[in-house]
């Protein structure tokens, strides 16, 4: 059976890779090649056309106040396309910066921007940054999430809104307040975990590649990887956070 | 000085005899520490009684060029102090003036520029404290806001500024507000730095100092890193564009948009060419040999070239035969001899650190490789910065052997592995070297900032046996666990599931910065 590659969209690797983001992309990329499965990444610059129709996976990451500066326009010309992506169940990985874009507005310095509005979210600034290594337990896998988070942003999630998980031992989360991390919506997963997100937590990698081939009506059994070397590096972190 | 700080100095040299008399410790931060917390103003007082030559500070490589300098200042035959070791917040500079100026840098001028300690250097001391002691100090880049305005250099250097430990310094912005800053609360200053790093020039671009920039002119040939902290324009916003990139984000630059661009270099290091023996480039019609690899030493080495030559207190045979001297004992390359074997080792801290390494490996053929990487708080606790290295470069090296180590060689693995690079965690160096023991040739170790010092002190023990034995100090059973660190693409299984946590034994406590 020849399959037609699993597509990556990458968008602004160049300015939105704050905490080793394009992590995330290698590690879609290998686990996709490990197993055989065709893979092509597709990196959207600043310039370049976005073209949604062939993407299975859209990855979007954080950056810095003056980076997110820089994109938040390029992004928001996107916003029908990518909003139509999420509705037809495209699969979505948005970390940090790139979480807080999906909401309806978000704080830079005392500035508030408009977001996306894909997600009934908003973000707003609070006293300090939330920084510290962090341990969540989602719905969507067994093991622990394992992740740094480093945010300034509180995100408060709508009524309704599935959080990516609930946040253990001392994990700051959305906003330190109401014990959530994250966002889960269909195929959609907001974060402000990185580390980067996916390398650690590979049991999330793999929904994200089921959900992209569940989608294309292809659904395949995804063949088994040996993860000794991943599951001790999360099993580590999260000991070390009192989660056994 | 006040009262207060004649206290605070005396407190704080007190401690400093206690603690290498009754500890046989050297200064650190300590005493810098006790007389911070006496007289939190006692910086300024100290800093009258000398001449505040040059204060360093950058991301990498401050370290070896402020040793790099003052080895340069000491030829001048004045008395120096100098905070070498690295210790370079407030406290470790207070230190480093409690202390006051370096044994045996007192000479004739124009005697030998290797330094040398004579029993009676001390009353050397004595006799030249007419000639105010010069100083030269590294500083930590936030710690800028506090040293500058009280020690008021005549001149400031700043090297580059990388991503670096951001969970400790939030973003580069922040970093370059309060260098800005201190620069403007010392105006007199003149501002030495970087102009093939966009982010140092954004900074002489707000000050009102005197400003003058370094740089390398003149296509390197190097392929660019993968991941450059910015390439876009400090002022628009809009992309750079470059001629050549050095490494990083360092090279000959111009925005697009509004032609924002490398500023004129007043140093520039021109025709630079690698020897055996590191690079050689020319400059002011003289040829400088930096005598060790890695094209960073070309900025150390010109950045030690401009401060020697803004100082007047240099000539220029001595700045060559101080910088050929150079022989860094703080683990930063340096080469531990095992007979058939050695070791090479070198801090990095950073990607830019780290792909700097990973050329230096590749252009020896290096093939045996450790990386020992903590995460205590000198080192920053996030390390997501081990996926912007390309260490995809070294996965194509045959015969490799990788290990890891450190608090979270688990993190470093799994980065290996996704490069295609299988490693096999290791306690210590003689782990190493025991699994590698079929191999002749060099061994390559990176840590991080408080993996180093333990990886140093191994190996100094290591070193201190082979000498006294002329035994090869680890066993040297062949064993069979150790494979090619390629991993199989397709299987990617993994022989030993190491699911233990690194021991406790090998986290590094606390010290330095």
């Amino acid at each position: 059976m020849t399959v037609k590659p699993l597509t990556i969209v990458h968008l602004f690797p160049e300015l939105l890779n704050l905490y080793g983001d394009g992590g995330n992309v290698i590690c879609l990329r290998r686990r996709l090649e490990w197993r055989g499965l065709p893979v092509e990444v597709q990196e959207v610059g600043m310039g370049d056309a976005m073209d949604f129709s062939r993407a299975d996976i859209v990855f979007i990451g954080g950056g810095a106040d003056r980076e997110q500066m820089i994109v938040k326009d390029a992004m928001m010309e996107r916003k029908a396309e990518l909003s139509a992506y999420v509705a037809d169940g495209g699969a979505l990985l948005a970390v940090c910066g790139g979480y807080q874009f999906l909401g309806h507005s978000y704080a830079m310095d005392d500035v508030v921007v408009e977001g996306l509005g894909i997600i009934d979210m908003e973000t707003v600034r609070g006293e300090g940054r939330l920084i510290g290594n962090a341990v969540i337990q989602s719905d969507i896998c067994d093991m622990p999430i394992v992740g740094f988070e480093n945010h300034g942003g509180r995100t408060t999630l709508g009524s309704g809104v599935n959080p990516l998980g609930r946040v253990l031992g001392k994990t700051f989360g959305n906003n330190g307040q109401d014990g959530f991390e994250g966002v889960h919506q269909g195929n959609l997963i907001g974060t402000y975990l990185h580390g980067p997100l996916l390398p650690k937590n590979p049991q999330v990698a793999d929904w994200l590649i089921a959900r992209a081939y569940e989608r294309r009506g292809n659904a395949i059994e995804l063949e088994p990887l040996d993860d000794a070397e991943e599951l001790a590096a999360n099993q580590v972190m999260a000991r070390r956070l009192g989660v056994a | 000085m006040g009262f207060r700080s004649k206290l605070a100095a005396f407190a704080g040299r007190a401690a400093r005899w206690g603690g290498e008399t009754f500890m046989h410790r050297a200064a650190g931060n300590i005493p810098g520490a006790i007389a911070l917390k006496i007289d939190p103003l006692v910086l300024t007082d100290l800093a009258r009684q000398v001449d505040p030559v040059i204060v360093v500070s950058g991301t990498n490589g401050k370290t070896t060029t402020t040793n790099l300098i003052a080895d340069c200042l000491a030829t001048s035959g004045r008395p120096l102090v100098c905070n070498r070791e690295g210790n370079n917040l407030q406290s470790g500079v207070v230190t480093a003036l409690l202390v006051g100026p370096e044994k045996g840098n007192v000479r004739e001028a124009g005697a030998s520029s290797t330094p040398k300690a004579s029993p009676d250097s001390q009353t050397a001391v004595g006799a030249a404290v007419s000639a105010k002691p010069i100083v030269c100090f590294e500083c930590d880049e936030l710690y800028t806001k506090f040293v500058l305005p009280r020690v008021k250099p005549r001149y400031f250097m700043l090297l580059n500024l990388f991503r670096d430990q951001l969970d400790r310094f939030g973003e580069i912005d922040r970093i370059q507000d309060v260098i800005a800053e201190a620069l403007l609360k010392t105006p007199e200053t003149i501002f030495i730095y970087n102009g093939d790093d966009p982010l140092c020039a954004a900074i002489a671009d707000r000050v009102s100092n005197r400003s003058f920039a370094f740089g390398i002119k003149g296509d390197l040939g190097l392929s660019a890193d993968r991941v450059s902290d910015s390439r876009f324009c400090q002022k628009c916003g809009g992309v750079l564009e470059y001629e050549y990139v050095h490494y990083d984000k360092l090279g000959a630059y111009r925005c697009k948009e509004c032609g924002w661009g490398r500023p004129e270099l007043k140093f520039a290091a021109e025709n630079v060419r690698a020897t055996d023996e590191g690079f050689v480039f020319d400059i002011d019609g003289h040829e400088v040999r930096t005598g060790q690899t890695g094209v960073y030493m070309v900025y150390n080495v010109l950045a030690a070239y401009a401060a020697s030559k803004m100082s007047f207190l240099v000539e220029y045979d001595g700045f060559q035969k101080s910088v050929l001297a150079y022989r860094p004992t703080n683990g930063r390359l340096q080469v531990f001899d095992f007979g058939e074997r050695s070791v090479m080792t070198n801090l990095a801290k950073n990607p830019t650190g780290f792909n700097q390494n990973i050329r230096i490996v590749l252009q020896e053929q290096g093939r045996v490789l450790a990386l020992f990487v903590n995460d205590n708080d000198p080192d920053g606790h996030d390390v997501s910065w081990f996926w912007d290295i390309d260490f995809e470069n070294w996965a194509h090296i045959e015969g490799l052997k990788a290990f890891v180590g450190g608090s979270r060689a688990n993190d470093m693995q799994v980065r290996l592995k996704y490069a295609g690079i299988k490693a096999q965690i290791v306690d210590n160096v003689a782990q190493v070297m025991e699994a590698t023991c079929a191999e002749d040739g060099r061994a390559y170790i990176i840590a991080n900032y408080t993996a180093l010092p333990e990886v140093r002190r191994e190996l100094e023990k290591l070193h201190a046996e082979w000498e006294s034995t002329g035994n090869i100090p680890w066993s040297e059973q062949v064993s069979n666990s150790v494979q090619d660190s390629q991993s199989d693409k397709a299987q990617n299984i993994v022989q030993d599931s190491n699911i233990n946590e690194v021991s406790k034994g090998n986290q590094v406590s606390k010290e330095g910065n």
